[in-house]
């Protein structure tokens, strides 16, 4: 069987023992959507590509950190990689470059940028699902969702962004997770 | 809105990274006690992960593996901790790499112990905090931080004008919990700072005790001398 053939749990399988090409599998798999993440947040390669090796260095050196019992891997994962590079920019101070970076990003909903980056079945699949979620979302609720996840912004920062209270900020905020929760994990 | 209402609020935000410290505390109080709230912040978490899929994949640059590769090399998994840790309900020891590099950066130019707790914990994002000062052994006026991280499974440990241990030696960090001690991370300072961080739940964790030891022997037991220690009893 081709490394790329295996599951996520298989792959983990084989990292938790040690299996370089194991790694190397869950590499090819979620590189490409662990940088796309980081780089939407940070707005920058090199902070991006920090995040990545930091986080895929964290897999490797401890695999166990992942508990199948608590879901998927790709969320698991892709989780480390978000808040890694949150934690990035928020200790880089680079609040007043978010609106230079935003500006420079392409639409989240709109198609990819990168021709090159081939998902798995599965993974493009999963892509789409999520995509389509969050087009679901009402505009106010998918702005404050945004600006949150893959903007790094506070909801105080959000609320004095937008000029409405912090209140409705965290209103919108929860409204969008649980609709999302219910798409995509199924949850009420 | 009900007072548990709120707080579900807030753990959702704070599964989006979006709330300041203060909230984030809130969260974590609440979390040992609110099983639920635990269950939420599990989901929202697999959330989180799942939404970085609507950012367009993007190709990192080739050589990206490569330094990984190398980074693992210079940086191999360490499997005796990985026995202790599984006995101890540790979950992982990370080094935080090139990342961290600019939190000690930060980290070198504190002034003072509390200028030290407060930068550290603004400079590596660690909400929820709990700090304790590691007293120091040898009073060559180096100093060490411990502190507990979000959702109180990560255990930071971070100092300034630590000095190198003697050629052959590595510093050794150890948990005590019930009289039984676990390895849980094995470090040299770079350029006097140490920035680690340990993913572990530091519930009924009784001391915190660094070591200088021989970087050939190990043993399941603190060797060699001991450096700097803290109780937790009260505050894990």
């Amino acid at each position: 069987m081709r490394e790329g053939d295996r599951s996520d749990r298989e792959l983990h399988d084989g990292l938790a023992r040690g299996d370089r090409a194991a790694f190397e599998a869950l590499y090819r798999r979620y590189a490409p959507a662990a940088y796309g993440v980081a780089l939407r947040v940070t707005g920058q390669p090199a902070l991006a590509q920090e995040v990545v090796h930091d986080a895929f260095l964290a897999l490797w050196r401890a695999p166990e950190a992942y508990d199948p019992a608590r879901g998927p891997f790709r969320g698991f994962f892709l989780a480390l990689v978000h808040h890694r590079a949150v934690d990035t920019v928020r200790r880089e101070d680079r609040m007043r470059k978010r609106g230079e970076r935003a500006a420079n990003l392409e639409p989240l909903t709109g198609e990819d940028v990168a021709e090159e980056i081939v998902d798995d079945t599965e993974l493009a699949e999963r892509r789409r699902h999520v995509r389509g979620a969050l087009a679901d979302l009402p505009s106010e609720q998918r702005t404050v969702l945004e600006m949150a996840y893959f903007g790094g912004h506070t909801q105080a920062q959000i609320a004095e962004e937008l000029g409405i209270p912090v209140g409705t900020v965290k209103t919108r905020t929860f409204a969008a997770i649980r609709k999302l929760r219910r798409a995509l994990l199924g949850e009420d | 809105m009900d007072e548990h209402e709120r707080l579900r609020e807030l753990v959702g935000a704070h599964a989006l990274r979006s709330l300041p410290l203060e909230e984030v505390r809130e969260v974590v109080e609440h979390l040992p006690a609110c099983p639920s709230c635990r269950e939420l912040l599990a989901e929202l978490e697999t959330l989180a992960g799942e939404l970085a899929l609507a950012a367009p994949p993007v190709a990192p640059p080739r050589l990206l593996l490569a330094r990984i590769h190398r980074s693992v090399e210079a940086a191999p998994r360490r499997r005796p901790i990985s026995m202790f840790a599984a006995a101890a309900g540790i979950v992982a020891v990370v080094a935080m790499g090139a990342v961290s590099m600019i939190a000690m950066q930060r980290a070198s130019r504190i002034q003072d112990r509390a200028g030290t707790l407060g930068d550290a914990v603004q400079a590596m994002s660690v909400f929820g905090t709990t700090a304790f000062p590691l007293r120091d052994g040898g009073a060559d006026g180096s100093e060490l931080v411990g502190v507990t991280g979000p959702e109180l499974k990560h255990l930071y440990l971070v100092g300034e004008h630590v000095p190198d241990p003697a050629p052959g030696n590595v510093y050794r960090l150890w948990l005590e919990r019930g009289g039984d001690f676990f390895l849980a991370a094995e470090f040299v300072p770079e350029e006097g700072v140490v920035v680690l961080e340990v993913v572990v739940d530091p519930t009924g964790l009784d001391r915190l005790l660094v070591t200088e030891e021989s970087a050939s022997e190990r043993t399941d037991t603190p060797g060699g001398v001991p450096r700097w220690s803290t109780s937790l009893s009260s505050e894990a």
